[in-house]
Formats: C-alpha cells, sequence, structure tokens
C-alpha cells in the first residue's frame, strides 16, 4: 500500500512473490457452492485433496492453519520454512512469501483503531483517517453502521454487509432483543466489517457465498494487495521485481541505500541502489532484516501477536438442519467486549469452512459418534474467535541467531491483556439467554503465533532510540531506511491490524513523498 | 503420486480394505485403495503393530483407536483419518458425512445414539485390548 501513495516517484518493489500454482480447484465453477459441488461433482480429490496429498498436510508434518494447507492455498506459506527458517519457543509463527503476504489468506476483517486503540502510538486517529478512508473507497468494504460502530469507526462509503447465515441471523436478532442484558456486561454485536464486495467494485465481482475460501485462491471479492500490485504495475507506477529475497541493506554516505537481495532462480545476490528503502516484509522478517543489516545476534526485540480463544457456540433450534448456503469462512459478525478496563473484540464465523476430516478428528466420541453429532449440529453449529491485546514484555522477544535463524520467544502469552478465561466467562451466560449454549470446557486457547497478527519488532516512538522508528517510520540512527509494516506498532489493540497497516503505510510513504523531491 | 517406501503394497491394500469394510460396510473404490497406498507412501508411516493386528485379526479399528486414544493408538488413527480424507471428497460418501434435514426428536434420537454407541465401543474396544493383548 505505501507504493499506491509515492505518485511521481519511481518504484522498485523487491518480492521473492510466490503466486498461486495451477491446481485442480481452477476447474471448478466460479460461482459454485462448496457443498452443492461436494454433493454432485462424483470425485473431488484433485481440487480440496490434491494429488499430492496436500490436504493431509497437518497428519504428518507440523500442523498449519486449516486455510493454509489445501492445494489451491499452499502456495501462501510455501516455503517459508527455507526462506525464512525459525528456532521457537512459547511462538508459533506462520510467515509468507506470497505476493500480498498472509492477506492471500486472511479473515479479511478490516478496522480502524480509535484513540483509545492508539494511545500509546505517536501517531493520532487524524493522522490516519484520510488513509482509512482514501482505502475503504479503493477496496471496497462491507458493513453497517451499527452497535460496534463507536469501536470500527467512521461507515462512510461501505458496502451493504454480506447476508446472514441461519445461524449468525438468529445470535444477531437475540442480541438486539436482549440489547440492555448484553450491554450490562458491556458488549455490543453488529454486522462484521469485512474486505468483501456484496456489489461490484472497481472491476471486481460481488461475493458468491461459494464458501470457497479453504480452497481457491484470488477471489475476486475477497481483497488481497496482490490485486493493488498488479493494479499499480499495470499502471506503470510501480517496477516489481520477484524471486528476490532480500537480504541486508547498507546506507551509501550522499545517495540513500542499497539492497542486497538474493535471486532466487540464480542463487546469485544482486544490489539494488535507491534513495529511500521502505522495508514491508512483515514484523517477522523486516526486523531479521535490520538486525542483519547491522549484524546484531544479540539484541532482543519485542515480539507481539493478539492471543486468541475459540469459543464453539450452539444453536439447538437449528440442528437437524441442513446447510445453509449463505454460511461461509468469512466472518459474520463482530462482538465487542468491554472487560476488566479493555477493549476485547471477537469474530463470529460459521463451522462450514474445513472438510470433515480435519473436525471430526478432533472430536471427543467414537469416530462414527463424531461424524453422527457433526452431521446434526453443523448448521448449529459457529465459533467466536476472541482477540486480546498485546503489550511488549521482556520475555517475549525475536532475536537472530547467528547462522541467520530467527529466534521467537513467548513466555508471556497474556501480557498486556485480561485474563481470557475469566472474560469468556463473562461471556457465556448471555449467549445461554438468547438461546446459544457454550462451555468454557470447549474453549481453547491457541498458541501463541496462531493469530497471526505479528507486530511490534521496531516499534514507533516519539523518542526512539535504537531500533525504534520515529513517528514517520524512519528507522532510529538511518537517514533513508523507512519500515511500513506491523514492526511499527508499539502495542497491538485487540482489533486485526491489517487495515490499519496499510493506512499506516500510505502515511509513511506520503511522508516520503514530501520529503524526497 | 508418490509409492510406498515402508510398508508394502499388499498390506496396505489388506488395510484399507479392512478400515473401510469395518466404516461403510463394503469394499473401497479401487481409486481410494491407490490413493490411500500413495498418501501412506507420502507419510513415511511405517508399519504399525498395532494396526497390524487390528487388520489381521479383522478387529474393530474404531473401537480399538477409542479405547487406545492417545499415543498408543496415534498411527492407526491417522491411517483412518486418512481414509476418511480420501472418502469424503467423492460425493458417493456424501449422506454419510451430511445428514438430511431431522425433526428435533431424530436429533435427539441421534445425539443419544451417539453416546450410547461410543460407550458401546468403548467397553467392546478395552475388551479387544485384553482379549488380543494389544499394548
Amino acid at each position: 500500500m505505501a507504493a499506491r501513495a509515492l505518485v511521481g516517484k519511481r518504484v522498485l518493489m523487491l518480492d521473492v512473490g510466490r503466486q498461486p500454482v495451477a491446481s485442480a480447484v481452477d476447474g471448478l465453477p466460479r460461482n459454485a457452492n462448496l457443498y452443492e459441488q461436494r454433493r454432485t461433482a462424483p470425485d473431488l480429490f484433485g481440487p480440496l485433496i490434491g494429488e499430492n496429498f496436500e490436504s493431509l498436510h497437518n497428519l504428518h508434518q507440523p500442523p498449519v492453519s486449516l486455510k493454509l494447507k489445501s492445494p489451491g492455498m499452499r502456495y501462501v506459506v510455501d516455503g517459508a520454512d527455507s526462506l525464512s527458517p525459525t528456532r521457537t519457543q512459547g511462538f508459533e509463527p506462520t510467515m509468507s512469501f506470497a505476493t500480498g503476504g498472509l492477506a492471500n489468506a486472511w479473515g479479511a476483517g478490516v478496522y480502524r483503531f480509535t484513540a483509545q486503540d492508539l494511545a500509546d502510538f505517536p501517531i493520532t486517529v487524524a493522522d490516519l483517517d484520510p488513509f482509512y478512508d482514501d482505502l475503504t473507497r479503493h477496496i471496497g468494504i462491507s458493513g453497517a453502521l451499527d452497535d460496534t460502530a463507536p469501536w470500527f469507526g467512521s461507515a462512510a462509503d461501505l458496502l451493504p454487509p454480506i447476508e446472514l447465515s441461519r445461524f449468525a441471523s438468529g445470535l444477531l436478532d437475540g442480541y438486539q432483543r436482549h440489547r440492555d442484558r448484553f450491554h450490562r456486561i458491556g458488549v455490543s454485536i453488529g454486522r462484521a466489517r469485512n474486505a468483501v464486495l456484496t456489489r461490484p467494485h472497481r472491476g471486481r465481482e460481488a461475493y458468491q457465498y461459494g464458501n470457497m475460501e479453504f480452497f481457491r485462491a484470488h477471489d475476486p471479492a475477497v481483497f488481497n494487495p496482490a490485486y493493488t500490485l498488479r493494479e499499480l504495475v499495470d499502471a506503470g507506477r510501480v517496477e516489481y521485481l520477484s524471486n528476490h529475497l532480500a537480504v541486508r541493506y547498507r546506507e551509501v554516505e550522499g545517495f540513500g541505500v542499497e539492497v542486497e537481495a538474493r535471486d532466487l532462480s540464480s542463487g546469485t545476490t544482486e544490489a539494488f541502489a535507491g534513495r529511500t528503502l521502505i522495508l514491508a516484509a512483515g514484523a517477522l522478517n523486516s526486523a531479521k532484516l535490520v538486525l542483519e543489516s547491522n549484524e546484531d545476534y544479540k539484541t532482543r526485540l519485542p515480539l507481539l501477536d493478539n492471543p486468541m480463544a475459540c469459543l464453539p457456540l450452539f444453536r439447538p433450534q437449528l440442528a437437524g438442519k441442513p446447510l445453509d448456503r449463505l454460511d461461509s469462512s468469512l466472518g459474520q459478525l463482530n462482538l465487542i467486549q468491554e472487560f476488566d478496563g479493555t477493549v476485547l473484540q471477537g469474530s463470529i464465523y460459521g463451522a462450514a469452512g474445513p472438510l470433515r476430516s480435519d473436525v471430526v478428528f478432533e472430536l471427543p466420541l467414537a469416530i462414527r459418534s463424531n461424524v453422527e453429532v457433526l452431521g446434526l449440529l453443523a448448521a448449529a453449529s459457529g465459533l467466536l474467535m476472541m482477540f486480546y491485546p498485546s503489550a511488549p514484555h521482556p520475555e517475549n522477544h525475536l532475536s537472530l541467531g547467528s547462522d541467520g535463524t530467527l529466534q521467537l520467544q513467548c513466555r508471556y502469552p497474556e501480557a498486556g491483556c485480561p485474563s481470557r478465561e475469566a472474560s469468556i466467562r463473562a461471556l457465556i451466560p448471555a449467549f445461554w439467554r438468547i438461546g446459544f449454549l457454550a462451555s468454557i470446557k470447549l474453549c481453547p486457547y491457541p498458541p501463541m503465533g496462531a493469530g497471526i497478527h505479528y507486530a511490534g519488532t521496531l516499534p514507533m516512538k516519539d523518542r526512539p532510540s535504537p531500533y525504534e522508528l520515529d513517528p514517520d517510520g524512519r528507522l532510529f540512527g538511518t537517514r533513508s531506511v523507512y519500515v511500513a509494516d506491523g514492526a511499527c506498532f508499539p502495542r497491538l489493540p485487540s482489533k486485526n491490524l491489517t487495515f490499519t497497516i496499510m493506512a499506516n503505510a500510505m502515511r509513511i510513504a506520503t511522508k516520503i513523498r514530501e520529503r524526497v523531491l | 503420486m508418490q509409492v510406498p517406501n515402508e510398508q508394502s503394497g499388499e498390506a496396505l491394500v489388506a488395510e484399507v480394505t479392512h478400515l473401510h469394510r469395518s466404516f461403510f460396510g463394503s469394499d473401497p473404490p479401487v481409486e481410494v485403495v491407490k490413493r490411500y497406498v500413495s498418501a501412506n507412501g507420502l507419510m513415511r508411516v511405517g508399519p504399525d503393530p498395532l494396526t497390524d493386528r487390528v487388520v489381521a485379526g479383522h478387529l474393530d479399528p474404531e473401537a480399538v483407536e477409542l479405547a487406545l486414544r492417545g499415543a498408543a493408538s496415534a498411527i492407526l488413527r491417522k491411517k483412518i483419518q486418512t481414509l476418511f480424507y480420501l472418502v469424503e471428497v467423492r460425493s458417493a460418501y456424501y449422506p454419510y458425512f451430511f445428514t438430511s434435514a431431522k425433526g428435533p426428536l431424530k436429533v435427539v434420537a441421534g445425539m443419544l445414539h451417539a453416546g450410547l454407541y461410543t460407550l458401546r465401543q468403548y467397553l467392546k474396544g478395552k475388551w479387544l485390548v485384553l482379549r488380543y493383548h494389544l499394548v
């Protein structure tokens, strides 16, 4: 997104740039519904499992998100282990070297940060608002002006919200009937704000409710930064060099910056010179580049990710009902919980995204009973994924080994956030009241790293010190090295950070454009 | 597709045939057999004494897996899960995984059945473990 703001400048983007690979899923009709296909197509082995058994990945290799293992989606994380090897303790990272990065498989939730969210940032809402506004029009965001608006910011230019499944509309109805009760415990629920088109927008189609998010890449209705990059390249505003892995940079006196990158095709190393360098390799790899460039194998940088809790919800009224065409793996509703002086954010999803075999073997009964119960409860089930804020802690850090391995440690997952269990316990009675059953015993707390909202490694500060950024994103001690990804964030509020990464990248790039004549 | 490298093709065919008969009551389709053999090769899952004894003795894999759930039956469980992945993407198995609409009474009956069936399988599994000295 930084490149969008660099109008009139010569921009070269170095990227590994993994692309979706041709797979059998391409042969399925674009607007086909997953479950209609599964009911009628004799054999979907190729699209859903893959000729190399990609969807069986978690059976024999360290598990990845269910959304990242199908043959059509593997490209998102392919090669990450070798391109950026890690040693971890208490932190399970997911990295992407695809064009557009992890936004190739994101939940597409887009929320503006409020003044409270930005309390520890050296920038304000007013600094970001023009870019939020511009991006809302550029991306196409669906949502509504409802009870969550005070936490999600302006609803101007939103597209209509996505259609709700029976499960989600029942929950929203229940909330609206018992709004006072929910408000008494600090809870507000509203339509999801998603970077998903509900009507055609800037040449992209509206969402077709195909529920293919776990299997097919680049749904035109779901925004992906790769779409913006393609526009910029086609318009001649960006020169894009893929298959290049940036390794380190050095400032050149009186000129600018030289970047050393490995050509992954030939294995050779090339140097690229420019007046300004904007790092946007993700919070983990931007930090790695900075440490490598300083040959610093000792310093520990802060490491943030949103802790999570996943609360299954059941609506008995819907048990035994057929699958809902409107169910999908997109967020249907958003929930705000003000708890213990902190704002927590959750998204409510249906349960129709993954393969049944991904879920059946996680349940406690005999296998056939698990299949039977899942069949009866699928349309009656949903998942509340709660995200919690994160603050720096000395025991949660990133460093670089002398062998070039990223070392990631998280010993205090709940640094800066209230008790996850207590917050979930506070929610459950309100859900029961409106006919949605839930139990704390069924609520897992995924390991740190599972939130995939990495941030805070090179934080912006009013008075930066080494390995920190000034409010314009410039790295301390440098003249022309900037950072424009999640690394900038000094803290993580509970909201998905992607929209703010985009807005902040444009803000930083605008400052650079104004400075570099 | 990969070929198996640690367990013979014949053994894997016998294995998938037994697992499929146990869960679905018939022999597996040819494509499923081929894919099961290839998947095991790719996963480099070697011979598993527990699975071998379940197959050789024509024992109930579901009951044994439930009774030993955990590390002792991890490979057997993976093998069953592999089979389930391979069949659930075929429309012929759609009714097995996706129940048609049911009224409240049938839902309650189905849930009760699932619980009682689990209890039965657990007890059966425990008996099989003792009877055949499976661990």
